[in-house]
């Protein structure tokens, strides 16, 4: 064996394991899509799905989703990660204690929030009631209104733990010395991130963005198990909900291939920024 | 009189106990109501103490002989699953983080972004296809094994992504001193670079299990007999009937979450460090 060959050697097992799973089925959707019950080769697929006004929905829908919970989970992330990254009694035991919405199945978390939610013996609702705040209970799941807020605030309880150690992990780069000068200078909170902790910890920021992007972009379980994509057939119908509709239930495998292209496309697009990014930030 | 500083302190803790309780307080709230009588439970009880304590809830999914209700075996197929994934993702992820830290070869850099690329794709785009593949054409529906290696290409990338980070933190000079002693590549990795790396490996290694241990989608496709399911399918299952059955769903949610948390746990703390030594690096 000559020494050159070991380092394909080695990454020989992780790459028939992703290339059976992974990339020869996504290949194989992606060629599909553009003759899968067509004569020949063809866009009939595309033509097909861009007709369907619940592709549109689900699009829209998917970008509100994806968003709004980039948002919530990024921003309360960064000022839980910034409260437990202080110096105090506990800090340990904090850190380990608020990770636990994240390691349980988002299935568990869908059972828990119904649970909580529901409009006749939810604790929730009866609550809210009790203290005068709402007239009559709320339907979280049920009232098309609502329902998207009522997901994204339950899938952010999930990710925001896992986004507080990301941030954290980002906070320790900072080197002690950095915030000293900065308390000498007599900075206060908020200038002392704005200008010191933000610069330092941005570009790894932005990882924590593509992961999260990716997670939320591509969540099914809570969506499937709470909503279905509804109330109102689609208030919640995200692009997944609607492949998995397509495929697993109306049996349109044309269209939901298609679909499915369209999805591969926009992570690709997404990551590509990502990647020009990230070699710009370091200079290479 | 208080100084500034302390009344700072004292607020600080204020809200880390609120943020606390924010996110735990749906556990509590699962597990309070696991052992309320199913009576109390459609009454819409709100007390934050089961008063009327019962264990009658988990004696029905403890002893239950239907398999759809069976949480002690969801229990074991998720360990089954989730640890064989883990094994063969943190196994893949040593070999392949070792050619990306100690190796200079074409395709290098190409090979990372296409790991982060594979970790960050949709399992819904592969569902399609790969049910097809997996059950028309090798006939693998109903087979854990097949769950599991499924689970591990999943989680593979990510842990070769963790790994290498770690494995590239160890100084030059440790390696090349062990080089200059006449010792071969393999005995490098083996008795320098993975001792040296423990607490990231077992970030990988903990990443991995909970995210096998959390996965609905590939396992509800792909397992349709009952016996076979995995905890996310077992309680998906609870939901998807016509009238939930509060009492045992509330017990098989609370004794799955207990669980998983009780194995997570002695582990936090290594995964935390492993997190925080190198920082997530991207």
């Amino acid at each position: 064996m000559k020494r050159g060959h070991l380092p394909y050697i080695l990454i020989v097992p992780v790459l028939v394991l992703v290339g059976f799973i992974y990339i020869y089925p996504v290949g194989r959707s992606i060629f599909d899509s553009f003759n899968f019950g067509l004569p020949g080769i063809g866009l009939g697929n595309y033509a097909a799905l861009f007709n369907d006004s619940f592709f549109w929905i689900s699009l829209k829908n998917s970008a509100i989703w994806t968003v709004g919970n980039m948002v919530v989970q990024i921003v309360v992330a960064t000022l839980i990660a910034l409260l437990l990254n202080r110096a105090f009694r506990g800090r340990g035991v904090s850190q380990t204690l608020i990770l636990a919405p994240w390691i349980i199945p988002a299935v568990a978390g869908a059972v828990i929030w119904i649970w909580l939610l529901n409009p006749t013996v939810g604790v929730i609702n009866s609550w809210l009631l009790d203290l005068g705040i709402i007239g009559s209970p709320i339907s979280f799941f049920g009232d098309p209104n609502i329902a998207m807020g009522t997901l994204i605030f339950i899938n952010s309880w999930k990710y925001i733990p896992i986004g507080v150690v990301f941030v954290l992990a980002a906070l320790r780069t900072i080197p002690k010395h950095v915030y000293e000068a900065a308390a000498l200078d007599g900075a206060r909170a908020f200038r002392q991130f704005k200008d010191f902790t933000m610069p330092l910890i941005g570009p790894r920021l932005w990882f924590v963005g593509i992961i999260l992007f990716a997670w939320n972009f591509s969540s099914f379980d809570l969506i499937w198990l709470t909503t279905q994509g509804g109330p109102n057939v689609n208030a919640t119908l995200t692009l997944p909900v609607y492949i998995y509709r397509l495929m697993f239930r109306m049996f349109a495998e044309g269209k939901a291939l298609a679909a499915g292209t369209i999805m591969a496309a926009i992570v690709l697009v997404f990551c590509i920024f990502y990647f020009r990014y990230m070699l710009k930030s370091r200079g290479e | 009189m208080m100084t500034k500083s302390r009344l700072r302190g004292i607020l600080a803790y204020v809200l880390v106990i609120s943020v606390l309780v924010i996110f735990l307080f749906p556990l509590y709230w699962i597990v309070v109501s696991s052992f309320k009588p199913y009576a109390d439970l459609l009454q819409g009880s709100t007390s934050i103490i089961p008063w009327n304590f019962t264990t009658g809830n988990y004696l029905e999914v403890l002893t239950s002989s239907m398999p759809a209700k069976n949480v002690v075996g969801f229990i074991r197929n998720s360990l089954l699953v989730s640890g064989l994934a883990t094994i063969i993702a943190v196994g893949t992820g040593i070999l392949a983080g070792y050619a990306i830290s100690d190796f200079r070869f074409k395709g290098r850099r190409f090979f990372r972004a296409s790991m982060l690329l594979v970790f960050l794709f949709p399992s819904i785009l592969i569902a399609v296809p790969l049910m097809f593949q997996l059950k028309a054409v090798l006939g693998w529906a109903n087979n854990l094994f097949a769950l599991a290696l499924i689970y591990s290409a999943t989680v593979a990338p990510i842990s070769v992504w963790l790994i290498s980070a770690f494995f590239e933190a160890i100084p030059k000079e440790t390696r090349e001193s062990a080089a200059l002693d006449g010792a071969s590549k393999m005995r490098i990795l083996r008795d320098i670079i993975i001792p040296l790396s423990a607490s990231g490996i077992f970030a990988a290694g903990a990443f991995s299990f909970i995210t096998a241990w959390g996965e609905y989608l590939f396992s509800t496709l792909l397992i349709t007999a009952n016996q076979l399911n995995t905890v996310p399918v077992g309680l998906g299952m609870f939901l998807g009937s016509q009238y939930i059955e509060w009492g045992a769903l509330s017990a098989a949610t609370a004794l799955t979450t207990i669980i998983v948390i009780v194995i997570f746990f002695p582990f936090a703390r290594e995964f935390l460090k492993g997190f925080m030594a190198k920082g997530v690096k991207g």
